[in-house]
């Protein structure tokens, strides 16, 4: 029975897998066939593939905007880590009056919806002559990304010892050195895990790109979105590009992906 | 005269370092708040009012602002279409999220056991979820597609009526629901795999042995530690749906006949198509009261006891 | 010179005064414990000193400079954790050049004090290794080490024993007491352990809730208890108690308790004089101040043996009065014979260890 069970356990998990792998790579598929084989009925399972869409993907604007993208992560991102991190710390070791009101503020910045900061943002970016440029979408992905990062990493400072800061002072090191020094090194995983899904949630974002850039700084996202032509969507074109837009995506993920459970228990794992 | 030096719970220094800090380099408590709230003031608060103050303007880009007070908010609520737009919004998030959550216990389940190679199926698992919502709806939309598309070629296959699900009032919805549960419950496994994590080893081993009925083994088991993950997961995919953009906009585009458009979709509409800046800001608005309203009910349900980080100095 | 003086200092933790008009001096080189049970506020007195906590009254004097004001990393104080605190992400070498570095000193100098420490301390082989591969007794080591190899004014040490096992304590015990007294180094030393309290100090002061009960040699705490707590907190197994009260008859003072009555000697019916016949007292006498004998005798109290505790050479008795209990402590072959389970044995007390104490206020009378 219990053998059943676990045959039966195997089986669902395999299930599950194709289940999620099965879209992923069906467009992995698509990328390689040509139009005609893509566009055919009933679907084509074996053919000859082609790299054509690859090719012409490299081609067009794909690699200018995804070159724009990953600017705007990585900017947004480093700004994020660098003052979540300050923040998140402060409001571990620090009692600051409305302490609980703030991070509950900021933490719920994060589920804003991104229409309501679109407007204004749109508006005002105009005025100042910012649309279309990266400076723009950095600082409003910030907005999302500080606020996880303070969230994040200020469970991992609550996991430091307070005494090593203690030990660190009485050594001879001022506040922000004992900050430098003790309590960053030791919270490096939660440094590294921050980073990299701040760098992912703002290479994936879509509305506020797409609203806020047209040509010079638009992002990967956007320009995927743009390969619709009047004559129909070239779907080879779109599934390489996809492909290769995501694929730092997937390089991070599993790098992270050992993080990926250990964040989410909020450090209460056994 | 000792009274006076009392120091009450709230005003005592929290840690060693925030009470010597006030000894040396008091710079330092500044510049670790100061930078962060005000760049957020700056990009959150003003924002915010900034699109408060312009939802009561009749602002058409291009023209001058015409004052109209709570009219755009009269308009939206006498729009059809901004009631057939909560509607939807409404049943796409209980839809997904009701069946994200129970698929995610079954599916976190099967990802707790260990074998050889379930490293690799996580990863599997986990990576839809990391992906750009909008490439994964760009990918579904090119599977739904009633000529070429493989979803409909498969139900063809096992003797079902092929289903034009772009182009169908209802099944858009389903299309719509099923990718957000295709990318999303993923997630809510997550959570449920963390919170089976923090279950004592003796207690799982219990309940392997244990011949009690599945459903008792789950309340008494189970449940404690799962329902903390639970309640987050149903807190973060209600947020996220009822914000709900990028699926279905590449999807439908928000068709057929506006029934995928959510409110979401529905302010971009005012925002970029009808370039009626004013309505989109009222929309967005009315959008972030509820989901203000949703969060605050749902997070009172997750804190039952906030016990802060207390030190002891003793 | 470092001489430590602590004035009137309080200190709150939310509404419970932790430390409660706290005054002592510790002169140079000298060893004082801070001994109590937990929530006694000994850590917090040393964490005043330390500066990690700011008094809310009071001063701290570290050679005649009033040091409230000084941040911790300026007072020349070195620590011992309890739990170490060891950083787990430097190795044993970069944690001892740590404080050193902060005080910008050169590169070889830092090289020669670690080298040094290392020898001092017996701890060659393990510095290029980091905490977590360390034992707790090579971790209690570098702690010990990091905190010398500053040269400070002032030790402090919190419970730096606690972590270790029964028999690595004992032994560390005389290694701290040992390194301190060589070097001479003032030191302030919380434990709750009486035990080692006694072992490792020149100076003991016993705290209860914020307050100091008593301060004096261990010694002087064990034979001359201020109070009833401190009579009770000292000594192991601990003291017995008995309600009493005094009695006087055919011109003798006697102690007269529920189930016993025996005769004041001379010389203490001095020292009760003055003391009303009604005043409810404690009788305090401890477990190895005890006599027992098989037979009767004049003024011995018939007791029965209850259980038998034999340890190595001594045997502990727990004997039984009526309702009272009470332990009796002795080397076997001064008690002369082998008590027997369930046998009727008498005691006498040694009343030049005895004690008592005024039952409210708790304070010792003889």
């Amino acid at each position: 029975m219990k053998r059943l069970k676990r045959v039966l356990g195997v089986v669902l998990a395999l299930f599950v897998a194709a289940m999620f792998l099965f879209p992923l790579l069906w467009i992995v598929l698509s990328s390689f066939k040509t139009k005609l084989e893509l566009l055919a009925v009933p679907p084509v399972f074996i053919f000859r593939p082609t790299v054509q869409n690859y090719i012409n993907a490299f081609n067009s604007d794909l690699p200018v905007q995804v070159r724009n993208s990953l600017i705007i992560a990585i900017s947004s991102t480093v700004i994020s880590i660098v003052l979540g991190s300050l923040t998140a710390y402060g409001f571990s070791r620090y009692a600051i009056k409305g302490s609980d009101f703030l991070q509950f503020w900021i933490l719920s910045l994060r589920m804003l919806p991104a229409i309501a900061v679109l407007v204004p943002f749109y508006l005002v970016f105009r005025t100042l002559g910012l649309l279309d440029r990266h400076i723009a979408l950095i600082l409003v992905y910030c907005l999302f990304n500080i606020s996880f990062a303070v969230w994040v990493l200020k469970g991992f400072f609550d996991e430091i010892p307070p005494e090593l800061e203690e030990a660190a002072m009485l050594d001879g090191y001022s506040p922000p050195q004992v900050f430098l020094k003790v309590s960053l090194p030791l919270a490096r995983a939660g440094l590294a895990t921050t980073a990299i899904f701040c760098l992912i949630q703002s290479l994936n974002e879509f509305l506020l790109a797409v609203s806020l850039t047209t040509r010079v700084a638009e992002t990967a996202t956007v320009g995927l979105s743009k390969m619709q032509t009047l004559m129909g969507i070239d779907w080879g074109l779109l599934s390489a590009g996809s492909i290769l837009f995501m694929l730092p995506v997937v390089i991070f993920t599993i790098l992270v992906r050992n993080e990926l459970v250990r964040g989410m228990s909020f450090g209460r794992m056994r | 005269m000792a009274q006076e030096a009392i120091v009450s719970e709230r005003e005592g220094p929290a840690t060693a370092v925030e009470a010597a800090a006030g000894l040396r380099d008091v710079w330092w408590r500044r510049l670790l708040f100061a930078p962060t709230l005000g760049l957020l003031l700056l990009l959150a608060i003003v924002p915010l009012m900034f699109s408060l103050g312009v939802s009561l303007f009749n602002y058409s880009l291009g023209s001058r602002p015409i004052w109209v007070g709570l009219g755009n908010y009269i308009n939206m609520f006498t729009d059809p279409q901004f009631w057939l737009a909560t509607r939807v919004t409404v049943q796409f998030t209980i839809a997904a999220v009701s069946i994200e959550v129970v698929l995610g216990i079954l599916l976190g389940f099967v990802m707790n056991q260990r074998f050889t190679g379930m490293g690799i199926i996580r990863l599997i698992v986990f990576l839809p979820m990391m992906l750009a919502p909008f490439c994964i709806g760009l990918f579904w939309r090119f599977m739904f597609d009633q000529t070429f598309g493989i979803i409909d070629y498969m139900l063809t296959q096992i003797g079902l009526p092929a289903i034009p699900w772009l182009a169908h009032p209802f099944w858009s919805q389903v299309a719509v629901v099923v990718v957000d549960t295709w990318q999303w419950t993923p997630f809510v496994a997550l959570l449920v795999l963390a919170g089976l994590g923090t279950i004592p080893t003796e207690l799982q081993e219990a309940a392997t042995l244990d011949r009690a009925s599945t459903w008792l083994k789950f309340r008494q088991i189970y449940w404690p530690y799962l329902r903390f993950p639970l309640l987050l997961a149903l807190l973060f995919r209600s947020i996220d749906t009822l914000k709900l953009f990028d699926s279905p906009f590449i999807l439908t585009g928000g068709g057929p006949g506006n029934f995928t458009s959510t409110l979401s979709i529905l302010g971009y509409r005012h925002q970029i198509m009808f370039f009626n800046i004013g309505m989109a800001a009222a929309l967005s608005w009315v959008l972030v009261i509820i989901i203000s309203i949703v969060t605050n009910i749902l997070v009172r349900l997750i804190t039952p006891t906030r016990a802060e980080q207390i030190p002891t100095g003793l | 010179m470092s001489k430590v003086v602590l004035e009137h200092l309080h200190c709150w933790y939310g509404q419970t005064h932790a430390v409660d008009d706290f005054s002592l001096v510790i002169e140079d080189g000298e060893l004082c414990v801070l001994l109590g049970p937990t929530g006694c506020g000994k850590t917090s007195t040393l964490r005043m000193v330390a500066g990690f906590v700011r008094p809310a009254a009071g001063d701290i004097y570290l050679d005649g400079q009033r040091i409230n004001d000084l941040y911790p990393g300026d007072r020349n104080i070195a620590m011992i954790f309890q739990s170490y605190a060891l950083y787990p992400h430097m190795t044993v070498r970069k944690q001892f050049a740590f404080p050193l570095k902060a005080a910008k000193m050169p590169a070889q100098e830092i090289e020669q004090r670690i080298k040094e420490t290392a020898d001092f301390l017996h701890m060659h082989d393990f510095l290029d290794r980091h905490p977590g591969e360390l034992s707790a007794g090579q971790q209690q080591r570098v702690a010990v080490g990091r905190a010398l190899i500053r040269r400070p004014k002032v030790f402090l040490m919190d419970e730096p024993l606690s972590q270790l096992d029964a028999r690595l304590r004992i032994e560390m015990r005389a290694t701290l007491r040992r390194l301190q007294q060589d070097l001479g180094i003032t030191t302030i030393y919380v434990t709750h352990d009486q035990l080692e309290a006694q072992s490792v100090g020149d100076k003991i002061v016993v705290m209860r809730r914020g307050r100091i009960q008593q301060v004096g040699s261990p010694v002087e705490i064990y034979s001359d208890p201020a109070n009833l707590f401190v009579a009770g907190f000292i000594g192991s197994p601990s003291m017995n108690f008995f309600d009493c009260r005094l009695e006087q008859r055919d011109g003798q003072v006697y102690v007269r308790s529920a189930n016993f009555t025996f005769p004041l000697k001379l010389e203490l019916v001095q020292k009760v004089r003055g003391v009303p016949t009604e005043k409810q007292l404690v009788l305090g006498i401890r477990p190895e101040h005890i006599q027992l004998s098989p037979e009767g005798r004049t003024n011995a109290i018939p007791t029965e043996v209850y259980v038998l505790e034999p340890q190595s050479n001594e045997l502990i008795v727990d004997l039984k009065l009526g309702d009272m209990s009470l332990k009796m402590r002795g080397d076997k072959r001064e008690i002369g014979f082998r008590p027997q389970l369930n046998h009727k044995v008498w005691m006498e007390f040694q009343q030049e260890h005895l004690h008592l104490f005024d039952k409210s206020s708790e304070v010792c009378i003889i």
